[in-house]
């Protein structure tokens, strides 16, 4: 029941949660200076760059965004609701089509990265941990405080120019199939396993220092088997808390990765969205990120206890 | 503020003031690491205050005659599409990068800071409110957030910094909500309220001294991120308008050039890294010091 | 004839130039080689479009060959060609257009072109309004189109409209089928598009890529200025939109795409030779440069924008920062553009001129460099969206004591600042192949345009949209020209080209007279 109780609770916290962010972001945007009727007539580079003023306050009108910003509000909010998410001021599509088709690409980009960072991630940590060989460990600790330092744009323009460019071997455009995701996957990758490694690496080593892990080796233990059995387990929490913040880093470093990559995605109608100040399409990246993040914070509260049953009680408190 | 505070407070001071001089000086002799990063940002810091001390070159007009020069020895990073030396041009930026991300970083630390006390310190609806505010916050990308925030104000390296300032203020707010309950329930916090002691004077007193270590380092580590992020934004078009020296701006505008003149992005690019690792160095080094 | 003399030579020089780019790069087997069919198209355009139909697109869309329209123009002459309407007649006053179909023509999806399918496709852009911008905009005036017969379609304006003639030309007046328009404004975007051209839509992902594919049976309507009838060669073009240049160069120069498009300056020396060539043209229309806001106090003197005009040093711009392919701005209207009149004379450098200009109007050399008159400096700010260029220009005014002001500036803020009247100077061009593009921008309400309080030029610039007398027209047009110039209504700074570069294999490049790039005529080896 307490469990019960508690995923209620949690529920309509993400309910909240969910409405603050929509209602802030429309606060933002009404702050703006500028209209997004007259972004979208002013058009791209090949235009004229001129706008016919009766033409501007006629779609003004069919766009109603001539309505006092309360009714907007209110509107907007009611068909978000019943799920209508209204159309692109800047290309006339629903917004929710819009996402659809940017949200697979994008998925598909931070799955890849994801698993190349989550394997490379922690196996660095693993071996830079138990090598015996201290330079190797001291090499792959540097790596990876380079890998977090990186800006993701240079690092991935240099592996295009590297790997694409000069030697051939991976299509840098196109996107089309695994192998035109295995760059960008990197790129996107890297950072994030680099951040990965460095946490799981400095859990583990203070996991190892810890009383029961000196008994498991004076008992004979095996170094590798002490690190999957003992220490593994007993480091893995901080990670996961960290898995959540990285979901929401990748899809940031989406943003750059999609422009460099020639992908479509969810970054790339991000920064569209934002540039244009494309009102409905920018509230419904909002929404869809906040339920992503409160569906995966939701999952990771519900799996810690799987992983440590002490922790319900506590959490329950908050 | 009542005198038992202060007389509570300068032990504390001493031994931590101590512990950390006898640390430094084993630090200097084990880690040589420390010390080149600690070099680092003192040349770059050296930079952003004087920067003439550093190059005599003009770091906004060009020599026309003298574009896209490969690095030489009169032009140590070559030059730029308008004849800059981007040698000069990466010192006389040092002090827009990092004013951006100081703003960014004491930006997020400040307001991130007073939301995580509050909401620990006072609990119940005030800890609920500040909390689902930072959800609000954390549930939307940062970059996303960011984006918003620089579409308000406007593109410009003050403004990306305070976009990426405000969109980071959950990590803080967090991490000293995390820090001050874990203060507030220690047993010289518990008797100073009992002895009657006022509650800002409890805060001001025991709890920020004690939970300020964790937050400022972290704020270091934030450092780094946010010489990133507001590199990034740059690459997207918010940074500084040109011909303002800055080097996320820099790496934005040279990348057009980067299969025919490398060191247009590269050394910008290479300082930024450096700077960022050396920071995270220290950072890392401040967290051990308040992890033990 | 709609060129004076010393006009056609200027085109037929920079005609030729073209034709010696073309035959220098494909040498080696020029000769030998006949055009062959079949092959595939790797194009990596430099934007994504937000809109794949030319008829409701705002910003721009690649020319992809599914559209045709009723006319084309030359690209080497300028002179208005027969597409869709093989013969038009057009009255006096220019007001009454009439278009005489051709037979034989079908949409992709088989339906027959006819004079009913037209005038409904004209109709429909005038209802959709803004959201066909270009399109309603190209027929302001509209009054009405009639129908004689099936092969004859008669469109009256409600006044004198020369540049529908031109227009007719546009993409954004190209002819889609029924089946088209009746689908929402959104689903044509998306690539709801039936139209008659040599290629048809098969793909489309937004922000990612589109595929053509050309085959078309019976297709034998390709226009005059084409250098082949029948089928398009290309089976198939697949465009990928790549908007980072170094991934574009890079893509290329690795054999990942065929041809790209917005080669920047650096880059060109990378494609000339070394199994690519680089195609240009410079585009037709105004030229990049500077209108100016007259609604600043400051800015009505005519003394300051003249110093400004003189204070522009274009020669060295174009050498310092571009290439050859760019040019000095020698007139408002770009060289490749009708009824364009060469004002070098008036467009020279002459910063001593330009100074004495400044103090005899009263604008003093303050400490700093700057002029300075009654307490009030001498700073003039610019917007701009992404052109780098300027450095170069605040550098040159800057020696006679002007102090730009450069604000970059996203499209929302650019809106913003266009329509509040916020700004003294933007940098801006418009392309278009007709001089009715100077009525757009020096005689209009538009938002971003100036409606200039000269009775001499709005006379003239009246009177040219008036009349469809080639001469008469070319004369009013140099008129208006001058009168920009002269009383620094505009500041140009220099002619654009549309670069693009390809590899070696890639043959019969072309682009419109607009500067569009077409792939008809293309074929590979």
């Amino acid at each position: 029941m307490a469990l019960l109780t508690y995923v209620a609770q949690r529920l309509l916290h993400a309910v909240v949660v969910l409405w603050a962010a929509y209602t802030l972001t429309m606060l933002a945007l009404f702050v703006l200076p500028s209209d997004p009727v007259t972004t979208m007539l002013l058009g791209g580079a090949n235009s004229d760059m001129t706008v016919d003023r009766v033409q501007l306050e006629t779609l003004r009108h069919e766009l109603g965004f001539d309505q006092p910003l309360g009714r907007q509000y209110l509107t907007l909010l009611g068909r978000a609701v019943r799920g209508d998410f209204g159309e692109s001021v800047q290309t006339g599509q629903p917004v929710s089509a819009l996402l659809w088709n940017g949200l697979v690409p994008t998925a598909e980009l931070a799955t890849a990265a994801l698993l190349i960072a989550v394997i490379a991630g922690s196996a660095v940590a693993l071996i830079s941990t138990s090598t015996r060989i201290r330079p190797l460990g001291g090499l792959l600790q540097s790596a990876t405080a380079v890998g977090v330092s990186i800006p993701s744009f240079w690092l991935g323009l240099t592996l295009i120019e590297l790997l694409s460019f000069r030697w051939r071997l991976l299509p840098a455009v196109g996107g089309r199939g695994l192998s035109g995701l295995i760059l960008p996957a990197i790129t996107l990758g890297i950072p994030a396993g680099s951040v990965i490694a460095q946490v799981f690496g400095r859990s583990l080593r203070s996991v190892l220092a810890e009383p029961f892990i000196v008994t498991a080796e004076a008992k004979g233990a095996g170094r590798v088997r002490i690190q999957l059995r003992h220490a593994l387990r007993n480091a893995a929490l901080p990670p996961l808390t960290l898995a959540g913040m990285i979901v929401g880093s990748l899809l940031g470093g989406a943003v750059v990765v999609e422009t460099v990559f020639a992908r479509n995605g969810l970054g790339r109608i991000a920064v569209d969205a934002v540039t244009n100040q494309d009102l409905p399409v920018v509230e419904g990246l909002v929404l869809l990120s906040a339920a992503v993040y409160v569906t995966t914070s939701l999952l990771v509260d519900l799996a810690y206890p799987l992983l440590d049953p002490r922790i319900i009680g506590t959490r329950g408190m908050r | 503020m009542t005198g038992g505070a202060v007389v509570e407070e300068r032990p504390v001071r001493a031994t931590v003031t101590r512990r950390l001089a006898r640390r430094a000086r084993r630090l200097l002799v084990r880690r040589p690491g420390v010390v080149v990063a600690a070099a680092v940002l003192i040349l770059v810091t050296l930079w952003a205050l004087a920067p003439s001390w550093f190059t005599d070159q003009d770091p906004i007009r060009g020599t026309a005659s003298e574009r896209l020069r490969a690095p030489n020895t009169r032009h140590l990073f070559g030059t730029d599409q308008v004849g800059r030396d981007i040698y000069a041009r990466v010192v006389h930026g040092a002090a827009l990068s990092l004013l951006g991300a100081m703003i960014a970083v004491s930006l997020s630390l400040v307001i991130g800071s007073v939301v995580g006390l509050l909401a620990a310190y006072f609990g119940r609806w005030a800890d609920s409110l500040l909390m689902r505010a930072i959800d609000v916050l954390l549930a939307t990308p940062a970059v996303l957030s960011a984006l918003a925030i620089i579409a308000v104000l406007g593109p410009g390296v003050a403004n990306v910094a305070v976009a990426v300032g405000l969109a980071s203020i959950a990590g803080i707010a967090r991490v000293t909500r995390a820090t001050v309950i874990r203060v507030r329930t220690a047993s010289y916090v518990e008797a100073a309220r009992g002895c009657g002691v006022r509650w800002y004077a409890v805060l001001a007193g025991h709890i920020v001294p004690n939970s300020i270590g964790p937050v400022l380092a972290l704020a270091t580590l934030e450092f780094g991120g946010v010489l990133l992020a507001v590199s990034a934004l740059s690459f997207l078009g918010f940074g500084a308008a040109p011909p303002t020296p800055e080097w996320g701006s820099m790496i934005a505008a040279g990348r057009d050039y980067f299969a025919t003149s490398w060191w247009l992005t590269t050394f910008p690019g290479l300082i930024l890294v450096i700077v960022v690792l050396a920071v995270n160095r220290l950072s890392r080094l401040l967290g051990e010091e308040y992890e033990a | 004839m709609p060129f004076r003399p010393i006009q056609r030579l200027t085109a037929l020089t920079a005609s030729l130039t073209l034709l010696t780019a073309c035959t220098a790069n494909h040498a080696p087997d020029a000769g030998s080689q006949q055009p062959r069919s079949g092959g595939t198209l790797r194009f990596g355009l430099d934007y994504a479009p937000t809109c794949l139909d030319p008829q409701l697109v705002t910003g721009a869309t690649p020319n992809l060959g599914l559209l045709d329209t009723l006319t084309a123009q030359d690209p080497l002459s300028g002179k208005i060609v027969a597409w869709l309407a093989s013969s038009w007649q057009i009255d006096g006053t220019a007001t009454t257009f009439t278009f005489h179909l051709r037979d034989g023509v079908t949409f992709s999806d088989g339906t027959p072109l006819n004079a009913a399918i037209v005038k409904t496709n004209y109709d429909k852009i005038v209802a959709l309004g803004a959201k066909a911008g270009y399109g309603s905009q190209l027929l302001a005036g509209y009054r009405d189109a009639t129908t004689p017969d099936e092969r004859t379609l008669v469109v009256r304006f409600a006044r004198p409209n020369a540049q529908f003639l031109q227009a007719t030309s546009d993409p954004a007046l190209g002819v889609v089928a029924a089946a088209t328009l009746a689908k929402t404004p959104d689903q044509r975007c998306q690539g709801a598009i039936v139209g008659s051209g040599p290629f048809v839509l098969r793909s489309y992902r937004p922000n990612q890529e589109v595929v053509v594919v050309g085959g078309r049976e019976g297709y034998d309507w390709a226009p005059a200025s084409a250098t082949h009838h029948g089928q398009a060669y290309l089976d198939k073009i697949d465009v990928t939109f790549v908007p980072e240049s170094g991934t574009r160069t890079g893509s290329l120069a690795s054999g990942q795409v065929d041809v790209i498009g917005n080669v920047l300056p650096q880059d060109e020396p990378r494609f000339d030779g070394n199994g690519f060539h680089v195609l240009s043209r410079i585009e037709a229309g105004i030229v990049l440069g500077l209108i100016v806001n007259e609604n600043r106090p400051l800015l009505q003197d005519q003394k300051v924008r003249t110093a400004l005009l003189k204070g522009i040093n274009r020669g060295q711009i174009v050498k310092t920062s571009l290439t050859s392919r760019y040019k000095p701005a020698t007139s408002v209207l770009s060289s490749t553009t009708p009824y364009y009149t060469d004002l070098s004379a008036e467009l020279a450098y002459d910063p001593d001129g330009a100074s004495a200009l400044l103090e005899q109007d009263g604008w003093k050399v303050g400490a700093d460099g700057i002029r300075e008159k009654d307490g009030r400096k001498l700073t003039i700010d610019v917007i701009f969206g992404a052109v780098r260029s300027l450095e170069l220009v605040q550098q040159q005014l800057r020696d006679i004591g002007v102090d730009l002001k450069l604000r970059q500036l996203d499209l929302p803020s650019l809106g913003s600042a266009l329509s509040s009247d916020g700004y003294d100077l933007f940098l801006r061009d418009a392309n278009r192949a007709d001089p009715d593009v100077l009525r757009t921008l020096f005689s209009s309400t538009r938002i971003g345009a100036q409606n200039i309080a000269d009775p001499e030029l709005q006379n003239a610039l009246d009177a040219q949209a008036a009349t469809a007398d080639a001469a008469k027209r070319a004369a009013l047009v140099a008129e208006a020209q001058r009168q920009l110039v002269q009383h620094g209504h505009y500041l140009p700074i220099n002619e654009k080209p549309t670069v693009v570069a390809a590899a070696a294999t890639v043959h019969g490049l072309a682009f419109t007279a607009g500067a569009t790039l077409t792939f008809y005529d293309t074929w590979l080896s």
